[in-house]
């Protein structure tokens, strides 16, 4: 997800100052005058294992930022996953014309590859534009993305930003041999999202976000069948079914504190609401420790939960089909989940140019399922 | 009655933190104050960015809700 982030946008912009304002600090405060560059490659590749069996994900992500002088940054990112494994669906019980039993059905091998470009323009004030697209393209679906952000400073100091962002999103669920539709079917996704970030100390800052998402056209999942009941007890196995519009909102809000030169922690808080019924909390508390100059650790806790969509029934409810008519779905994803992740990462800074990472991380749910991943990357700063 | 409850929500937790935000106490820190500020630990990804792309790829397959964490990023069907 490549979000561009208010906090990130006021450091980088107090980095990027133009030479002679640089030169003035500088000499304010004593320093030699430097001017650093931001240019960087960033490689990752990681395992994704779910616990029962289902899927296997294994994946790559490389990611170019270069500077063309003070007032210009491009960013380039090229990924690729392959999916492989099972996943839950409805089968007929044997013996029966019409009655469904769930199991697991087999996923085909899947690659996913994906590409996004963008660019950030500084102006004299030193406020931030930026541009992106994103492309993920799937044997069944594809994707572009339009996005635009402006980050916009409250005065000189540079203490508080004001950012507007939005996108939209262009998807269309292709038509194969496995899924429901023997025509491609299209939706869009448009997302908007507005904060600020205030400096709090010079160890400190806090930021809060309204954000809200408007979703139209094919929403549903091309591979899932639902059962439905037309009232006598005849069941037929027809393709789930969500509404065609999706509107949803929300809040979220994150405090970034130094401790002390080698303690700092990034604790995030969301809420979520949609016009599907679903609400939900997510908490994420991140810590960075440098245990020596050269090794660090990053231990992550996130706490999630969410309620159901009001067209949700499990495989395993009672009842668990629908009626004849009307939305409805038996995808795990829209029914109630509380969820854990533990995370514990590794970077070994070998200089100041190359940095290696290592981590792994185990995303649990109430239910029983989980997940876990593994990671291996470098960052090259140049 | 779901979106009425969602949007008393989503009002209450605004407020919450723009009194929050507005109320906290502020120093005006100088440029040449921010060395620590400017530190890849004090981003909001953190120093590598790449790790929350994954995390959040992860739970955009897994979970049914989305945003408040930036604008962009690219859709997929996780299916």
């Amino acid at each position: 997800m490549a979000s561009v982030e208010v906090a990130v946008a006021a450091i980088d912009s107090n980095r990027r100052m133009r030479t002679p304002q640089i030169f003035l600090f500088a000499l304010s405060a004593g320093l030699t005058p430097t001017v650093q560059a931001e240019n960087s490659i960033s490689f990752q590749t990681y395992k994704y294992v779910e616990s029962d069996g289902r899927i296997q994900v294994r994946a790559a992500d490389l990611a170019l930022e270069k500077d063309f002088g003070t007032d210009l940054t491009a960013r380039m990112e090229l990924g690729t996953d392959a999916i492989s494994g099972a996943t839950p669906c409805w089968k007929l019980k044997p013996g029966y014309a019409n009655e469904y039993v769930s199991g697991k059905c087999v996923v085909g091998d899947e690659v996913r590859n994906s590409f996004s470009a963008g660019f950030t323009w500084r102006d004299a004030k030193r406020n931030e534009y930026t541009f992106g697209f994103s492309n993920s393209r799937e044997p069944d679906f594809l994707s572009n993305e339009f996005s635009a952000q402006a980050q916009l400073w409250h005065n000189e100091l540079h203490n508080r930003s004001y950012t507007v962002g939005v996108s939209l999103q262009d998807n269309t669920s292709l038509a194969a041999p496995n899924t429901n539709n023997t025509v491609n079917k299209g939706s869009k996704a448009l997302a908007f999202q507005a904060g600020v970030n205030q400096v709090l100390d010079r160890n400190s800052t806090l930021e809060a976000s309204v954000f809200a998402g408007a979703d139209s056209g094919y929403l549903t999942n091309h591979y899932l069948k639902i059962v439905r009941d037309d009232g006598s007890g005849q069941h037929t196995l027809t393709d789930e079914l969500r509404p065609d519009s999706r509107r949803s909102g929300g809040v979220s809000t994150r405090y970034i504190k130094s401790w002390r030169d080698d303690f700092k922690t990034n604790i995030w808080y969301r809420y979520y609401g949609d016009n599907w019924g679903i609400t939900s909390h997510t908490v994420e508390a991140k810590a960075y420790w440098d245990i020596t100059e050269k090794w660090r650790l990053n231990p992550v806790l996130r706490l999630f939960q969410q309620s159901e969509a009001n067209f949700y029934r499990a495989y395993s409810a009672a009842p668990n089909t629908f009626a004849s008519t009307g939305p409805g779905s038996n995808d795990s994803r829209l029914g109630p989940i509380k969820a854990v992740t533990t995370q514990l990462n590794l970077e070994y800074r070998a200089s100041k140019e190359w940095s290696i990472s290592a981590g792994v991380s185990r995303y649990a749910q109430n239910t029983g399922w989980a997940a876990n991943t593994a990671t291996l990357g470098f960052v090259f700063k140049y | 009655m779901a979106h009425t409850k969602h949007a008393r929500w989503t009002t209450a937790v605004a407020m919450t933190l723009s009194a929050s935000l507005s109320a906290c106490s502020t120093v005006d820190v100088q440029p040449w104050q921010k060395a620590t500020l400017a530190q890849d630990t004090m981003k909001p990804a953190g120093p590598v960015p790449a790790l929350s792309k994954i995390d959040a790829h992860i739970y955009y397959s897994k979970e049914a809700v989305r945003g408040g964490n930036g604008i962009g990023g690219g859709g997929c069907g996780c299916n």
